[in-house]
């Protein structure tokens, strides 16, 4: 298909890349600063997995990359998002109207609510056809039912003039996709795609995520709290607490030795079989009211590694080696621990 | 479909009749004779009164009289007015008029109202948006027989923009004003309702796929969220015609227009019954039929909603 374009842009320009991102919302309360200087990029082919517990801004920047935040309340108060060396966030709404759901598309949380209930599921992709590409009903439909086999719905053709509360959860989350890939993006942003769905059905979803993204070699950034759903599909991750990433790393370097206490904290609260019986861990405390900001690092009064610096200093991203990232004064110290 | 519409008209029936009987109770209990009044300056011979009282069965018990009325409308005989007039005669000469006249206060209601509390939706607590609650709060609280008096004589005599009476044609200039009358309390209550239920959807998922999808904003206004916003809006403009011929019996009088509210107005000045049983029935059949149609609309609309 478009593969040899692709490959063959400029290798030098990430396909979609996320520089010094600031999101406020402005409430009564005062300023709220829900993504805090992000950056993080995706390539072809690449999946990036976005982790992160709600408000840590990981939904607010993946609606900013695709323009569909509420502004106001929000504003985006810097940085940029970048899609082939162009910043969206400088084009007029028609020009990035022209990139939305055409070269960068989303999928949802809730199927069922983000997909409207009075259209039939075959009008809802077939839209993608008829107003992008000018195509007549009956080619877009057929378009459409080849979409929905392409992403295994059972008896497409037959199931094509349905309505979204007549699928199970599964296969509403397939037709969301099938509208997403509809006019072949280069990247899929997925937030948390599983999270309303049976354990068996996840697997499912992730499985053919992973197989579009092989046939089409887009990039993926895939929004998740859940750590198990990341481990298989993801090539990278970006580990974000309090609107800021906290570490970034390949997927197996993080599993295998976290740089940062929140990772750590993260994978050592996954429930493991092999300790049945003992206490469940989880990290103390709760996420920082973003309102009132914690002086230093965000994690500190979560942290067991905290020292006083913490306390004053904001760490940076360090870059400790091996392409990876961590937001922690005492990365050397967390690695060790791992180690251990 | 079918069995539900079958269901749903055998529902009318009972409603139908129970409703008419009410109707005709409450109308005869009425106080003062019907036929006191009706010989001048004279009080009428007893000859007149006992033969009219016979001719109409007032002599007769009430369930007795209902009984004759039903049996007799069921073949299509409304029977005479006491000035015997045939009352299907001054229905037929009424009904287009008022006809027109709701049709002017229906589009009023859906362009105006529907309109204002769209826009207003879509742009909460902007200037417009307190415009039209402060204008919605206004007509709210007029009642329809104030505004109907109020507007006849500033605009019809101080300023003379309209004739006060509307002539015996009723041509559909006449009736702009009264239409409008008619019109302003469900107006108001169409905008806040359309206002509200905007308001509500357009931060509802779908419409942020549609964005997502790169719609064009009037595709995700004019085909994702008005479709789906239509509902509460078509339920009230059904249950509404209820306060429309409500406010026709009204406006009508006051306006003068000779329309089926007219006449059921002039009729109970007159105590006479003959006439306003017959259209209250209509009234109450076109609120059945009415509100039947919004129903089976409701499944066009919604494809979750399915008659069985």
């Amino acid at each position: 298909m478009t593969l040899q374009n692709r490959d063959s842009g400029d290798s030098s320009v990430p396909l979609l890349e996320v520089e010094d991102l600031q999101v406020e919302f402005h409430t009564r309360a005062g300023v709220l600063k829900a993504v805090d200087g992000v950056s993080f990029s995706v390539d072809h082919r690449e999946t990036l997995a976005v982790l992160g517990e709600s408000g840590s801004g990981k939904s607010v920047t993946a609606q900013t990359i695709m323009g569909i935040l509420d502004m106001p309340p929000a504003v985006i108060a810097g940085g940029a998002v970048r899609y082939r060396g162009t910043d969206l966030l400088g084009l007029s709404p028609p020009e990035r109207r022209a990139i939305r759901g055409q070269k960068i598309s989303m999928i949802f949380q809730d199927a069922l609510s983000a997909l409207n209930p009075v259209f039939s599921v075959g009008w809802q992709i077939a839209e993608m056809f008829r107003v992008h590409r000018g195509m007549s009903r009956r080619e877009a439909k057929k378009r459409a039912i080849e979409l929905m086999e392409r992403v295994h719905i059972p008896a497409a053709a037959k199931r094509v003039d349905d309505f979204p509360h007549q699928f199970s959860g599964g296969m509403r989350q397939r037709i969301m996709i099938a509208m997403a890939i509809a006019l072949d993006p280069e990247v899929l942003i997925a937030d948390e795609p599983t999270t309303a769905l049976d354990v068996t059905v996840q697997a499912q979803i992730m499985e053919l995520l992973a197989e579009l993204q092989e046939e089409s070699g887009m990039g993926l950034i895939l929004i998740t709290h859940d750590l198990g759903v990341v481990a298989d599909i993801a090539d990278r991750t970006a580990v974000m607490y309090a609107g800021r990433v906290m570490e970034q790393a390949g997927v197996f370097d993080a599993y295998a030795a976290p740089a940062h206490p929140y990772t750590k904290g993260l994978l050592e609260s996954i429930p493991r079989l092999d300790q049945k019986g003992g206490d469940l861990f989880s990290i103390p405390g709760t996420p920082p009211d973003l309102l009132h900001r914690p002086s230093g690092c965000a994690f500190r009064p979560r942290c067991r590694f905290r020292t006083d610096e913490c306390l004053t200093e904001d760490p940076p991203l360090h870059d400790i080696g091996g392409g990876r990232g961590s937001a922690c004064h005492h990365y050397q110290e967390v690695l060790d621990d791992a180690e251990r | 479909m079918g069995r539900y519409l079958l269901r749903r008209l055998l529902q009318a029936v009972p409603v139908l009749f129970g409703t008419t009987f009410l109707i005709y109770v409450v109308v005869w209990q009425l106080p003062g004779d019907p036929f006191a009044g009706r010989c001048g300056d004279r009080a009428c011979p007893d000859a007149f009164v006992n033969a009219m009282n016979e001719q109409f069965r007032l002599d007769e018990p009430l369930l007795v009289q209902y009984g004759h009325y039903i049996a007799n409308m069921l073949q299509g005989d409304l029977g005479l007015t006491y000035n015997m007039v045939p009352v299907t005669d001054l229905i037929a000469q009424a009904a287009p008029i008022t006809l027109r006249l709701a049709l002017v206060a229906l589009a009023f209601e859906i362009v105006i109202g529907v309109v204002a509390g769209v826009l207003s939706g879509l742009r909460r607590n902007s200037f417009f948006d307190n415009l039209v609650f402060v204008s919605t709060l206004l007509a709210l609280s007029i009642p329809t027989f104030v505004l109907g008096r109020f507007l006849q004589w500033l605009l019809g005599v101080q300023w003379g923009i309209i004739t006060p009476s509307v002539s015996g044609e009723a041509t559909w200039g006449e009736l702009i004003v009264p239409g409008i009358v008619i019109a302003t309390t469900t107006t108001a209550i169409l905008a806040r309702l359309a206002r509200t239920t905007i308001a509500e959807n357009l931060r509802a998922d779908y419409v942020r796929t549609a964005i997502a999808k790169g719609m064009p904003p009037h595709r995700v206004i004019g085909v994702h969220l008005l479709r789906n916003s239509m509902i509460p809006i078509i339920t009230l403009i059904g249950l509404d015609l209820g306060t429309l011929m409500v406010g026709a019996v009204v406006t009508e009088g006051i306006f003068n227009i000779n329309g089926l509210g007219g006449l059921v107005y002039d009729h109970v000045m007159r105590l006479d019954s003959t006439v306003v049983v017959p259209v209250a029935t209509l009234f109450v059949l076109i609120y059945i039929l009415a509100n039947l149609v919004v129903d089976l609309i409701y499944g066009l609309l919604d494809p979750r909603i399915r008659y069985e």
